[in-house]
């Protein structure tokens, strides 16, 4: 709650119309889940830390490395080695103790998403990962919460405040495209350290006005901003229904999936031959998705069937175009081998 | 005089056509969709997902002669 000991520190905010002591006080009382905690999230949680936001979550599974200084604010060179989200909470105390931080050492994934998501009001995506932004996206909107992305590639940025008042969401603009070339990350494809900051901005700026219930603020916009000609350019569009139809698919979760005996399970990896990560755990047939079309001759009508690719998204769409094609005993396995890989670490 | 459309590329996929922007003739655009201009354009498109804007806004359908801008749009990966 927004205290008088503090209009000194948030006064040059305070005296803002849109702000003032309501503003200031919506603030206080918010709760902000910021999933990444690296090149986006150290400068946006710099800003919505100096703000004042009451409740501020941290979610991210990596630890501080020296390749991420050029561009990561938020911590030390004496820092490396340590969890981001230890890191981040202890610097980030310093420059304003009267927020309240629950950092999170472990990825976001379909097993904490509904968990984390639903403790929140809003959830900042920070994350470096296509995947991980659908998940989010996917558990923003089943729990009706909005949530602000942010994304960067080279010298551009995307950004914008999506699920909000029934505007569109992340699918709405990108709708997910099964059996494309995988969209690298930063440390695939090379980054500028303002670039993360400008476009953190952008998100801490939503972020922001988000709580303060800015009558103004987009809702059925993304920004795409270039460093190469300092352009900003909005895109707009709206909801889609059809984005979001109610998925009958089977599922089988990843823990259930390792536990599994797999001595006579049939199982299809869609995913490419030599695909990282092998696992040698089990039989599979190979079908990359591609083939899918001209291979079903190999894939049984009966009994079940395990469709598994690296993180479920590719076998998602296996089993979509298998169903339309009369297919109904395939059961997805969520996570993908990367998630067996995780159960399998877990439970070693 | 012909009415031009600037086509804008983000992404992997200016660095895929090599171009930020080009400008085209909105003849070209007259018996076939975006996507496949692209494709026939830029064969190898096809593997990356992408959006496509027109006039600012995510359309798969162009009215060419009342189009200025289109923008090419993938989703992008980094934080």
């Amino acid at each position: 709650m927004f205290e008088e000991k503090d209009i000194e520190r948030y006064s040059r905010q305070l005296i803002l119309p849109e702000i003032g002591p309501s503003g200031q006080d919506r603030i206080s009382r918010a709760r902000v889940l910021v999933i990444g905690a690296g090149g986006l999230g150290s400068p946006l949680l710099f800003y919505l830390t100096g703000s004042g936001i009451g409740t501020i979550g941290i979610i991210d599974p990596d630890s501080i490395h020296v390749s991420n200084l050029h561009r990561q604010t938020l911590y030390r060179t004496d820092q490396i080695g340590a969890p981001k989200v230890e890191a981040a909470v202890s610097n980030l105390s310093q420059l304003n103790p009267g927020v309240q931080f629950n950092p999170y050492f472990e990825s976001f994934d379909s097993e904490n998403a509904k968990r984390l998501v639903s403790e929140y009001d809003i959830v900042v995506d920070c994350s470096d990962s296509i995947q991980t932004r659908y998940l989010i996206d996917q558990t923003c909107v089943k729990l009706n919460k909005p949530m602000v992305f942010g994304a960067i590639h080279r010298h551009e940025g995307q950004f914008g405040l999506l699920n909000h008042k029934n505007g569109p969401t992340y699918r709405c603009f990108f709708p997910e495209q099964e059996g494309k070339i995988d969209t690298k990350n930063c440390s695939e494809t090379g980054v500028l350290g303002p670039l993360c900051g400008l476009i953190a901005s952008f998100q801490a700026d939503l972020v922001i006005r988000y709580c303060i219930e800015d009558p103004t603020l987009p809702t059925n916009e993304i920004g795409l901003l270039s460093t190469r000609n300092y352009s900003l350019k909005t895109i707009h569009t709206d909801r889609n229904t059809h984005t979001y139809q109610t998925n009958t698919m089977k599922r089988i979760e990843r823990l259930a999936f390792y536990k599994l005996d797999k001595s006579d399970a049939i199982i299809i990896d869609v995913r490419e031959e030599d695909e990282e990560p092998i696992v040698d755990d089990y039989r599979r047939i190979l079908i990359p998705l591609n083939e899918i079309p001209h291979r079903m001759d190999e894939i049984p009508q009966t009994g079940d069937v395990y469709v598994i690719c690296a993180s479920g998204r590719r076998s998602e769409g296996a089993i979509d175009y298998l169903e339309s094609q009369g297919y109904t005993n395939l059961i997805n396995v969520e996570g993908g081998t990367y998630g067996f890989i995780q159960e399998k670490t877990k439970n070693a | 005089m012909d009415h031009k459309i600037n086509i804008v590329y983000f992404g992997q996929i200016a660095e895929g056509t090599g171009k930020q922007s080009e400008m085209i003739d909105a003849k070209q655009l007259r018996n076939m969709s975006v996507r496949e201009f692209l494709h026939q354009q830029y064969p190898g498109i096809d593997q990356y997902a992408f959006t496509i804007a027109v006039d600012n806004k995510v359309s798969e359908a162009c009215d060419p002669e009342n189009t200025r801008e289109i923008a090419v749009l993938p989703p992008f990966a980094g934080g």
